[in-house]
């Protein structure tokens, strides 16, 4: 009753209060509601939320499965705890392993932490995969797409990244790897220190130990791997948010966009085959990419924002069309 | 279409129907405290309204495979939050008038504009009516309403009167008015900080 009373007074108050705010007074309240807003803890919220949607179904599970555990065990672990009573059974060690993923969606770029302060930089549309706790003989990753690596360096621990068919073992480096699913090749990038390349691809096993500004390309059809030389901050820009065209075809300029932005991109004249583009962008915006690409080549690009289509309540992607002027 | 963190949100609700986590924290991080804030304008307490909201998104997430594309996803997580709002307070027992009172209240008050909650569109338009001032006015006014300093505090560091530090504060005010008048809620400048 006591309650009941309370909330109606103080909902009571609140209302009358808000009817009778003049305009000033409400500019002011507005105010108020600016800064409240401002302080809220976003990253408390988060991390109640994140842990609600993560661990229900899981403990849920676990727990149902450990009472069955717990309904067979029942009598043996009687009969072995009296047995203990007399006799020292050696300390049994139990891990639980999960894994934890973490996806950068297309139009982002994400970085993270792994829990032995390695550093991996998440390019548009990559997943990464590790166990955790994060221990065991080796460090072990799973990779779909492109990342870059700054390995923290434990030589009784190698860091290992599997891709595909293809695995990377170092010690301790920066590198870039790439190996979306489409692509034809898997492309490995090392700025410094050494790793060690191994793939399987059409039957064909190879190993190669890379030294700096190495480039090897391994052909996901042929198995074959090509090396060569290369200025490495071209194939790494993209973690410090630097998008670089250097002599490249049309074809992987649409590539590149489409995945830094998000965006479609349609290429309506074929004649741009040839054409190569070289130009850095650095944080720039979709609109501002586009107005200084018309003005440094000879193409036309119209863009077309995302549209929303009732019929079938989904929303296309933004387009962008280019032709040759 | 809003922009969040450089996506497009449109980008972000397909890759939330997908079961990325990423684009769900994003749009909670966006959207989170603007949404506890407005539930707060219901239930009149802060730590409910937080609640309210954070089981909201919870609920939120568990459907996310049956969401649909759309392109107003403020106008559905503002008034979801309001009815679950509203809901609690018919659970707390509150009067069958007080609700509707409430209801009718935030049907055409400004201070239930979701626009207002959306901080990063508001703060925009706010420096930008701001960076219109002319230079003097300017001044004053942020010294005034943003640094909080007293009017003859302003007089003696710009050496002006006193009375041309009130006409330059009113006129400064008039002028953002009528710049804001589409977010009359935004003259928050009186207790804002952020800028």
């Amino acid at each position: 009753m006591h309650i009941k009373d309370t909330d109606n007074a103080r909902i009571a108050g609140f209302i009358r209060n808000r009817k009778s705010l003049t305009e000033e007074q409400q500019l002011v309240e507005a105010g108020k509601i600016i800064n409240q807003i401002n302080e809220v803890d976003v990253t408390t919220a988060w991390r109640n939320v994140s842990g609600r949607i993560n661990q229900p179904k899981t403990s849920r599970l676990i727990f149902r499965q450990l009472q069955r555990i717990a309904a067979v065990l029942f009598f043996p672990v009687l009969l072995v705890s009296m047995w203990s009573l007399f006799v020292k059974i050696p300390e049994i060690k139990s891990t639980l392993i999960a894994h934890q993923e973490v996806t950068s969606p297309i139009g982002c770029r994400t970085k993270v932490e792994l829990p032995d302060g390695t550093y991996a930089w998440l390019n548009a549309e990559s997943t990464i995969k590790f166990p955790v706790p994060f221990i065991g003989q080796k460090r072990e990753v799973e990779l779909m797409g492109e990342a870059y690596f700054e390995v923290t360096p434990n030589k009784e621990k190698p860091f290992v990244i599997t891709s595909d068919e293809a695995k990377v073992t170092v010690l301790g480096t920066s590198f870039n790897f790439r190996s979306y699913e489409e692509d034809k090749v898997v492309e490995v990038v090392l700025k410094e220190g050494a790793v060690r390349l191994e793939s399987e691809y059409n039957n064909i096993a190879s190993e190669y130990l890379m030294k700096p500004n190495n480039r090897v390309v391994v052909n996901k059809r042929s198995g074959e791997l090509k090396i060569t030389d290369v200025h490495v901050d071209k194939y790494i820009a993209w973690h410090k948010n630097k998008l670089v065209f250097d002599e490249s075809s049309i074809e992987e300029l649409a590539a590149k966009l489409e995945r830094w932005y998000g965006v479609e991109v349609i290429i309506e004249d074929k004649n741009l085959q040839a054409y190569r583009f070289s130009t850095t962008f650095e944080n720039e915006s979709l609109q501002h990419v586009i107005d200084l690409l018309e003005l440094s080549s000879p193409i036309n690009i119209e863009y077309k924002q995302a549209e929303y289509k009732p019929e079938a309540k989904t929303v296309t992607k933004s387009k962008i069309i280019i032709t040759k002027r | 279409m809003q922009i969040i963190d450089g996506v497009e949100e449109g980008v972000l609700i397909d890759k939330l129907i997908q079961g990325d986590q990423l684009a769900f924290e994003k749009l909670f991080r966006f959207y989170y405290p603007g949404l506890a804030v407005y539930a707060r304008q219901f239930v009149t307490d802060a730590e409910k309204a937080e609640e309210i909201v954070q089981d909201f998104f919870v609920r939120f997430w568990e459907k996310h495979t049956s969401l649909q594309p759309s392109d107003s996803l403020k106008s559905y997580l503002f008034s979801s939050v309001k009815n679950s709002s509203l809901n609690v307070l018919k659970r707390l027992k509150v009067e069958e008038r007080y609700l509707r009172n409430i209801q009718l209240l935030s049907d055409d008050h400004l201070l239930y504009d979701p626009d207002l909650y959306i901080a990063s569109e508001l703060q925009d338009k706010i420096q930008k009516a701001i960076d219109k001032l002319p230079d003097r006015c300017r001044e004053v006014f942020i010294l005034s309403r943003i640094n909080g300093l007293k009017n003859d505090e302003i007089a003696l560091q710009l050496n002006i009167s006193k009375r041309t530090v009130e006409t330059q504060i009113s006129k400064a005010l008039k002028i953002l008015k009528v710049e804001l008048k589409e977010y009359i809620g935004l003259l928050a400048l009186w207790g804002f900080i952020n800028l």
